[in-house]
């Protein structure tokens, strides 16, 4: 018997709607800690990575370790029927093949019930290596949005420069180029507004903005985000879920291509 | 004093068409994640054997594409005139199969007519390219070409041609089907079975037995070849348990 219920139902909404571009079904690994997701596109270039610890359900109820595999069209589909301020319980009955969602509005008026079918999806547990980062850059997640939505209209890459003087976005394009600069920031009185730049080693970086306007898709679930950087190595967008949870993406970075470097110049 | 030169129009044009001036984009290539997922690089497709990248999506299209080919299998459509040697009502080792729908085994000759001959061809470089040797695309001028349709495929093809010699396979090892010797001494034969290819599903049913045994019927009018008289080209690893099988000897006749 797996029981969660989950008080601000929003936030699963707000998942839901920021992988179901990227990945088309995903395993609920649930077990007594709580649940977490691992899901990578078809293309091998990202990886999600949700994790939601028991303490942010009320109750919690895991007897046994148990996979609920679901398709996100489905899922989505139901979400959405749920309201913002709607609690949202799952429930999952072992030996059956099927997934309950409860939606109660906070006056406790009005109840629904979904039932999906579960999936049995064939996906393997991939271990993620604990990265020490050149730089990590934490920023207000709308900013960070936005950035990427200015920037995918001059190009398809951004270059992300991680130095001393601060962080640097960079796209170019037919059409011309952009530069975006951000300094630290302590001066500020919201923390959530902050820019606060952990640098080791300064970095250079090129990513596909396709999967960071996907990304970037999560903005509403935190004021915050994290951008941990280390050349040559996957980019990780870490969006935290109240102090329970968190959301990381994982992006595979774009190098120089020598070889169609050399045809294009041809 | 600098001087203007004038070009003509057309030129001028020309220029322009020629040498558009594209602005510089670094040229970029993604990477991708590797936290030591199953199918990740290069993956070996089990039906039609294609080797290529999972997750490149050209490359997945190119197997798509591939394995379309390979798996649908080539249509025939039948001709008004075909030479028809033999008519199948059921193969042999099929019991759960449906059942088949104007099975029979063509003969070709390459004095056929041309529009014959040009479907011939098109088969004959599927079934090189299948079969990964080099093709020629035509039926040569000495060989006969059989082939078993079903269902409007063609789901087996032999082709044979006239021979004088073929040397006999020495190695006894047929578990290492892959490594074989023969003997230098030749030995007089009269067919050689130049290849044999039957369609991926249709294997193991007796397809290609049939028509090996329509082509002695039919290589010389009122004469019946042996088995002992016909020799084989170099073969594959399933061709050699075919000839193995069929001449009921491990030490069959091979032929260059």
């Amino acid at each position: 018997m797996f029981e969660a219920r989950l008080i601000q139902g929003s936030v699963l909404k707000k998942m839901i709607d920021a992988i179901k571009d990227i990945v088309t079904d995903i395993n609920l690994d649930c077990s007594s800690t709580g649940i977490s997701v691992q899901a990578m596109d078809s293309g091998h270039v990202c990886l999600v990575l949700i994790e939601l610890g028991s303490d942010g359900f009320e109750p919690y109820r895991c007897d046994r370790n148990i996979t609920l595999g679901l398709g996100l069209k489905a899922l989505s589909v139901v979400v959405r029927c749920a309201n913002n301020d709607d609690s949202i319980t799952i429930k999952a009955q072992e030996g059956t093949d099927n997934i309950n969602f409860v939606f109660e509005s906070p006056n406790g008026e009005k109840t629904s019930q979904f039932e999906i079918k579960l999936m049995d999806i064939d996906s393997e547990h991939l271990g993620i290596p604990d990265t020490e980062y050149d730089s990590v850059v934490k920023m207000p997640s709308h900013e960070f949005q936005r950035i990427c939505r200015d920037m995918s209209q001059l190009g398809d890459s951004i270059v992300v420069a991680c130095t001393k003087d601060g962080i640097q976005f960079s796209a170019s394009g037919d059409m011309g180029s952009g530069k975006i600069n951000l300094r630290q920031s302590s001066l500020v009185d919201k923390e959530e507004d902050q820019i606060n730049i952990e640098l080791n080693d300064p970095v250079h970086l090129t990513f596909a903005l396709r999967y960071l306007n996907y990304f970037t898709k999560a903005t509403p679930l935190s004021p915050t985000v994290t951008l941990s950087l280390k050349a040559e190595s996957p980019l990780c967008v870490t969006y935290p879920i109240g102090d329970f949870g968190s959301m990381k993406f994982f992006l595979a970075p774009k190098i120089d291509d020598e070889d169609t470097a050399a045809a294009t110049q041809e | 004093m600098a001087t203007v030169r004038k070009r003509p129009l057309i030129e001028m044009i020309d220029v322009l068409g020629k040498n558009p001036k594209k602005p510089k984009i670094l040229a970029t290539k993604q990477l991708h994640l590797d936290f030591g997922q199953k199918f990740f690089g290069p993956v070996q497709c089990k039906r039609c054997g294609m080797l290529y990248s999972y997750g490149q999506s050209q490359d997945e299209l190119d197997h798509y594409e591939y394995h379309k080919k390979i798996t649908s299998g080539i249509r025939f459509d039948g001709w008004k005139n075909e030479r028809r040697v033999e008519a199948i009502e059921s193969f042999d080792r099929v019991s759960s199969h449906p059942p088949m729908k104007d099975t029979r085994i063509l003969l070709v000759l390459p004095t056929d007519i041309k529009a014959h001959l040009k479907k011939i061809d098109s088969i004959i470089a599927h079934i090189d390219n299948e079969l990964g040797i080099s093709t020629t695309g035509t039926l040569n001028p000495n060989a006969k070409l059989l082939m078993c349709i079903s269902n409007r495929k063609v789901v087996g093809c032999i082709v044979v041609e006239s021979i004088t010699e073929g040397f006999r396979i020495m190695s006894n090892d047929e578990n290492n089907s892959s490594s074989w010797s023969c003997s230098e001494k030749s030995e007089p034969a009269l067919m050689g079975v130049n290849k044999v290819w039957v369609f991926d599903s249709f294997r193991r049913k007796g397809i290609a037995r049939k028509l090996l045994d329509a082509a002695r019927h039919n290589f010389k009018p009122g004469h019946i070849i042996p088995k002992e008289a016909i020799a084989f080209t170099d073969p594959t690893v399933d061709g050699r348990h075919f000839a193995v099988s069929y001449c009921g000897t491990p030490n069959f006749l091979i032929y260059r």
